[in-house]
């Protein structure tokens, strides 16, 4: 069967957009690299961009997707969106994925630069501040000579898939020339590590292909237990829960995206494990991130009258209560949008950072 | 093939190089949790149930998607795999509901089967139950999301095996959805073939209640082709339909051949129960398997004869009463069996109701002769005129077995004043001394009393014997006729007026001349058990003038206790295998079951066949394949033009040349009509062809109940 060599610049990690950098910076050694490569395989090729993007100089045969994805290094996954599908990987021995009766073969521009001007240089996207620079660098520089990690809170090397670690030991992080070290973002002393989870886990939703559970569900259930740690509904098990629920992940998701994207909050929960127990169980954030919207609402069990009134007023139905006794939020149902303030003509439901004293059972009104 | 040795659990395995682990621990009788595989599509690798730990390896692998490999060691029962399976397990809860109460697919739900032998670990993760969102828009199926683990076997089976993929993932406000490729399936060219339906491990994607027969007792393949079940003989007909499709009509004659020696009658006649069972009633309307079948056998080059069985003569004797279909089936496949075969017939003729009841302009005696002849042919002796008063009688003048096949050829008559007056006859006499060249006398107005086939039988017969006026009355209203809509359509054409809700109370004359029928209007109609109860309408009484009158009220089997037999209400009576009271006689088609139909006599008459045959001593197979094989392509493609088609009509010659002759009136379908209308065929023996859904209990009974 005649092959395809497909040059995909769609499979970057969102913190390391390198493909296109090199298209554009460096796109004479891509392409030799890519012919070389071609030669050798006997194959033709395809440029696969992401819609929109613009390379000059570009020639050839190349087409545009509307897809981004860490699974598109696979040949599968590649030729899934070829056909106008999502993404999704397929890591099977002797399985050939074929386009246009063809057998797809993957090379990223970064490989196909190393071809060319060999695995000395290694481009490493750097992040601080909100504004991102790739940077060539050659293997073995610290991550300290690459970053400014002074003041730093914490830096996460390798991106979605990568590791946190202490600015102290960004002089002896070395960067190596592999994928792991694509990416270098800064945080600073203000940042909030859990609101920095949250986003990650956000991201990692979203990027995860879907295909299989362990990951699918595993990013879904992450995002959802992370963010309750800044509204205050997550509970002090729930570290236990993510460590153990993340090696299990760790060996039995199927691709290496699924099997490393738990890493960058298992080891900010490692590095940071009291600012985690600061907002599960004082259900407070130091630098002031979280907890900020999250206004807690409850009902005065001095004032309520026991109408029953803000009950239809709430959409989770988060209200309980029963006429004559004192009505009560659950927490866990309340989805803080104070819906129910106006509800109440007597103006008893307030919101605070912190609750009060609160009934735990149905309570007379009055007999609190 | 090559082979490779590698262990499993500790047992020795030699599996063949292309198998997977998972398939190689199945064969073998290892059972491994697997929920996204199936047999007959390609592996995903999604579910993570199929872990295995393999010596010498990191982690864990994929049993499903990998292959076995010379000296390789796997581990099913490894703690590592079986936690990765239990918190996938546990993830796929999260987003399902956690009780199976009210789930139509629970008791044949792989899901929650397999939910049941992994286990739970009790972890507290959160709950992300989907909404309740029931897609039931589309025709045949339902979509119900809610339940869908994502595990992808429909979207493989529509675009794998299909080659439709009116089935996708996409991301619908961030979560992965399996959604239909367009706004509707239609839009999207689904073929309804309900390869989805079939993989779906879940309760999502579901037959909608009322396209399949529920009944336990069906086989798979009878409760997949609806149609085939439908049909009593339960002809192969998608097969024959798709030799239509291809130009093979001699091989889709033989189809229909394989269970009735009368493919080209049944073509003109048939009462096509099949077609009320078709798929496609759930959308554009039925196929029209009738006329299909019609033109195909009038195509039939006699190929299939050289495929035919005839087994030595085992030197028995039967005799049989009786030459209507019923009969002549039996005949046929007894003496293909090698048993000495004598038809008795009372006519001039045999054909039974096919010749004496059923007009000519309906079925042409040429195609009659032709497929009698056929059976002649090998051997069958037909004595005609040979009016049979006593069947033990017959069976003791030494015939090794008889069958009885007389069918029911006295008409009922009513209990009317003036019901035995000249110019009254009743349907059997009536329809018989046409056929038999020596029609009865009909006057210028003919009442005809029924609203059954029958009676618009009578009633256009009539017509075509000169009458000028014609009425048929009946109890029912319009749309409780037993006579079939387009045979209503055809009657009214030629002039006929149907007169609904009637009850019949004298046949009205003068001087012992029959003047008119008087008749009431009736509502409120109900058959109890003591016959039809309604209530008279007031002030609603009317006579229809008429000079002659037609009882076509049903009929019954013109035998007596002197036929030796014990009868019920008139029928002969029989028990399990078509037995009669008398031992070595057997009885079947309408003189068992009263008036039914010519495929329904053929259908247990065969069964009849298959008892009597082991009551002589053979084995009762008289199965047989007179088609060539057929590969059903079952990558069918997308068709967004599916619904966009209608039944085909047949040409019909128009009422005023119809209604002066006996010659054929339906001209059927010409190859054109009958390819077009081939393809509008929804294959539904397609399905079959799916491997079903195993339970991990299934693979334990393999192995004799282990695990
Ligand atoms: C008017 C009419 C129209 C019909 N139209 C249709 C239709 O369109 N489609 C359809 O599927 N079905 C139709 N039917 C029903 C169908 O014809 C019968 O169900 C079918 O023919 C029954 O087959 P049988 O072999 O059991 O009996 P029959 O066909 O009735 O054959 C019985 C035979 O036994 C002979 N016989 C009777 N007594 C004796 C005896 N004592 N000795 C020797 N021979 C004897 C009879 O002469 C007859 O030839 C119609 C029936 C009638 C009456
Ligand atoms: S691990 Fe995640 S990204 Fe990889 S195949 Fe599974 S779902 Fe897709
Ligand atoms: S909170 Fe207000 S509205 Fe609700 S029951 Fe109490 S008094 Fe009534
Ligand atoms: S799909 Fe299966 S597991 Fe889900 S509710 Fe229905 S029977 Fe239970
Ligand atoms: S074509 Fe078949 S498999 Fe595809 S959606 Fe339609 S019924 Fe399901
Ligand atoms: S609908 Fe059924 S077959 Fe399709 S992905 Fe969902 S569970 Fe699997
Ligand atoms: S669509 Fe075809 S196979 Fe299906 S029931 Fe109708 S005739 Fe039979
Ligand atoms: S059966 Fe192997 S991953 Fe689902």
């Amino acid at each position: 069967m005649k092959k395809l060599l497909v040059v995909s610049c769609v499979c970057d990690d969102k913190f390391a957009p390198i493909s296109l950098y090199l298209m554009n910076n460096h796109l004479s050694d891509v392409v030799a690299g890519v012919n070389t490569k071609a030669k050798e395989l006997d194959a033709e090729i395809m440029y696969l961009l992401p819609e929109g993007s613009q390379v000059d100089g570009m020639e050839g045969y190349v087409r545009y997707v509307d897809a981004s994805s860490p699974t598109l290094n696979n040949p599968y996954a590649v030729v899934q969106v070829l056909s106008g599908n999502l993404p999704r990987p397929m890591i099977q021995d002797d399985f050939v994925a074929e386009y246009d009766n063809k057998e797809v073969v993957v090379i990223t521009p970064e490989e196909a630069y190393a071809i060319q001007c060999g695995s000395e240089d290694k481009f490493v996207a750097v992040t601080a501040d909100g504004e991102t620079e790739i940077k060539k660098v050659s293997a073995g520089t610290s991550v300290a000579e690459i970053a400014d990690v002074d003041g730093a809170k914490a830096i996460l090397v390798g991106g979605s898939k990568g590791k946190f670690i202490l600015p102290q030991d960004g002089e002896n992080t070395k960067v190596e020339a592999t994928e792991s070290f694509n990416s270098i973002v800064v945080y600073k002393t203000s940042d909030c590590m859990v609101d920095a989870c949250v986003q990650l886990m956000n991201q990692a939703y979203e990027a995860s292909c879907g295909k299989c559970v362990l990951c699918r569900e595993g990013t879904s259930q992450f995002k959802q237990i992370v963010t309750e740690m800044t509204t205050g509904k997550a509970k002090a098990t729930d570290i236990d829960l993510i460590k153990e629920v993340s090696e299990i992940i760790t060996v039995g998701a199927y691709c290496p995206f699924g099997q490393n994207m738990t890493k960058p909050l298992t080891s900010a929960m490692e590095l940071f494990a009291d600012e985690f127990a600061d907002h599960i169980k004082k259900k407070t954030c130091k630098c002031g991130k979280c907890y900020k919207a999250a206004t807690l609402y409850f009902i005065d069990p001095d004032e309520c009258q026991g109408c029953g009134d803000c009950i239809d007023a709430c959409p989770e139905e988060a209200i309980e209560g029963k006429d004559g006794f004192i009505h009560i939020i659950d927490q866990d149902l309340c989805e803080q949008c104070g819906k129910c303030v106006a509800a109440c003509d007597e103006g008893c439901i307030k919101s605070a950072t912190k609750l009060p004293k609160l009934p735990r059972k149905r309570t007379k009104v009055g007999k609190f | 093939m090559a082979t490779v040795n590698l262990t499993i659990d500790g047992k020795s395995i030699v599996a063949d190089e292309t198998k997977t682990v998972l398939e190689a621990a199945l064969d073998n009788g290892i059972y491994i949790p697997h929920l996204c595989h199936h047999d007959d599509l390609h592996p995903n690798g999604g579910c993570r149930l199929c872990v295995v730990k393999q010596d010498g390896v990191d982690g864990v692998i994929t049993s499903c998607s990998t292959k076995v490999k010379e000296g390789m060691v796997i581990n099913t029962k490894d703690e590592t795999a079986e936690k990765v399976r239990k918190l996938s397990c546990d993830l796929m809860f999260k987003t399902h509901p956690s009780e199976c109460v009210g789930c139509p697919k629970y008791g044949k739900c792989q899901l929650a089967s397999i939910s049941q032998y992994v286990g739970d670990s009790g972890r507290d993760l959160r709950q992300q139950k989907l909404p309740l969102i029931e897609n039931e828009e589309n025709p045949l199926m339902l979509h119900e999301m809610y339940r869908c683990i994502l595990c992808g076997r429909c979207v493989r089976a529509c675009s794998e095996l299909r080659g439709v993929g009116a089935l996708k993932f996409e991301k619908v406000d961030g979560r992965m959805k399996v959604v239909i490729n367009g706004n509707s399936l239609e839009e999207a060219g689904c073929q309804f073939c309900g390869a989805c339906v079939e993989v779906c491990p879940t309760g999502s994607i579901r037959d909608k209640v009322g396209v399949f027969k529920d009944d336990p007792g069906l086989s798979r393949e009878m409760k997949l082709v609806p149609c085939s079940e439908g049909c009593p003989a339960h002809i192969n007909v998608p097969k024959y339909i798709r030799f239509i499709k291809e130009g093979n009509f001699p091989a889709a004659a033989a189809t229909v051949r394989e269970k009735a020696p009368f493919p080209e009658s049944l073509g003109y006649i048939c009462v096509h129960s099949c077609e009320l069972q078709c798929k496609r009633n759930h959308l554009d309307g039925p196929l029209s398997i009738r006329n299909l079948k019609r033109f195909a056998a009038s195509q039939d080059d006699g190929s299939w004869k050289a495929k035919a069985f005839q087994k030595d003569a085992t030197g028995k004797t039967v005799a049989i009463i009786g030459a209507g279909p019923a009969g002549l089936t039996a005949g046929y496949y007894l003496k293909k069996l090698g048993h000495e075969v004598t038809i008795f017939e009372k006519l001039p003729k045999a054909g039974g109701q096919m010749r004496y009841g059923i007009p000519s302009y309906r079925l042409p005696r040429e195609v009659l002769d032709r497929e009698i002849s056929e059976i002649e042919a090998i051997g069958v002796e037909i004595k005609c005129n040979s009016d049979i008063k006593s069947a033990a009688q017959l069976k003791a003048e030494g015939y090794d077995a008889v069958f009885v096949s007389v069918g029911t050829h006295a008409g009922n008559r009513l209990p009317l004043p003036g019901n035995d007056l000249e110019n009254v006859y009743l349907n059997a006499d009536f329809l018989r001394a046409i056929n038999l060249d020596n029609p009865l006398p009909v006057g210028e107005n003919v009442v005809v009393l029924g609203g059954g086939n029958v009676a618009i039988d009578c009633a256009q017969s009539a017509v075509r014997l000169g009458a000028k006026h014609v009425v048929m009355t009946c109890l029912e209203a319009p749309d409780k006729m037993t006579a079939s809509d387009e045979e209503v359509t055809w009657a009214k054409e030629e002039g006929i007026i149907v007169e609904n809700s009637r009850t019949f109370d004298a046949i009205e004359s003068v001087d012992g001349k029959v003047t008119g029928l008087t008749v009431t209007g009736i509502e409120g109609l109900k058959f109890g058990p003591k016959g039809p109860e309604f209530t008279r309408i007031p002030d609603s009484t009317v006579t229809f003038p008429a000079d002659t009158v037609i009882f076509a009220v049903g009929q019954h089997p013109d035998i007596d206790e002197e036929f030796g037999l014990e009868l019920n209400r008139g029928r002969v009576v029989t028990t399990e295998g078509h037995k009669t009271s008398v031992a070595g006689i057997y009885a079947a088609g309408d003189v068992v079951t009263g008036t039914r139909s010519v495929i329904a006599a053929i259908a247990e008459a065969r069964e009849a066949v298959c008892e009597i045959d082991r009551y002589l001593g053979g084995d009762g197979n008289i199965e047989e394949n007179l088609a060539p094989e057929q590969l059903a392509n079952p990558c069918i493609g997308k068709n967004e033009e599916l619904t966009k088609t209608h039944r085909t009509e047949p040409s019909v010659n128009d009422a005023d040349s119809r209604k002066c002759n006996f010659e054929p009136m339906d001209l059927g379908f010409d190859g054109c009509k009958a390819g077009c209308e081939a393809s509008r065929c929804l294959q539904c023996d397609l399905r079959v062809q799916i491997s079903p859904q195993k339970f991990w209990s299934d693979y334990a009974a393999e192995e004799g109940g282990q695990q």
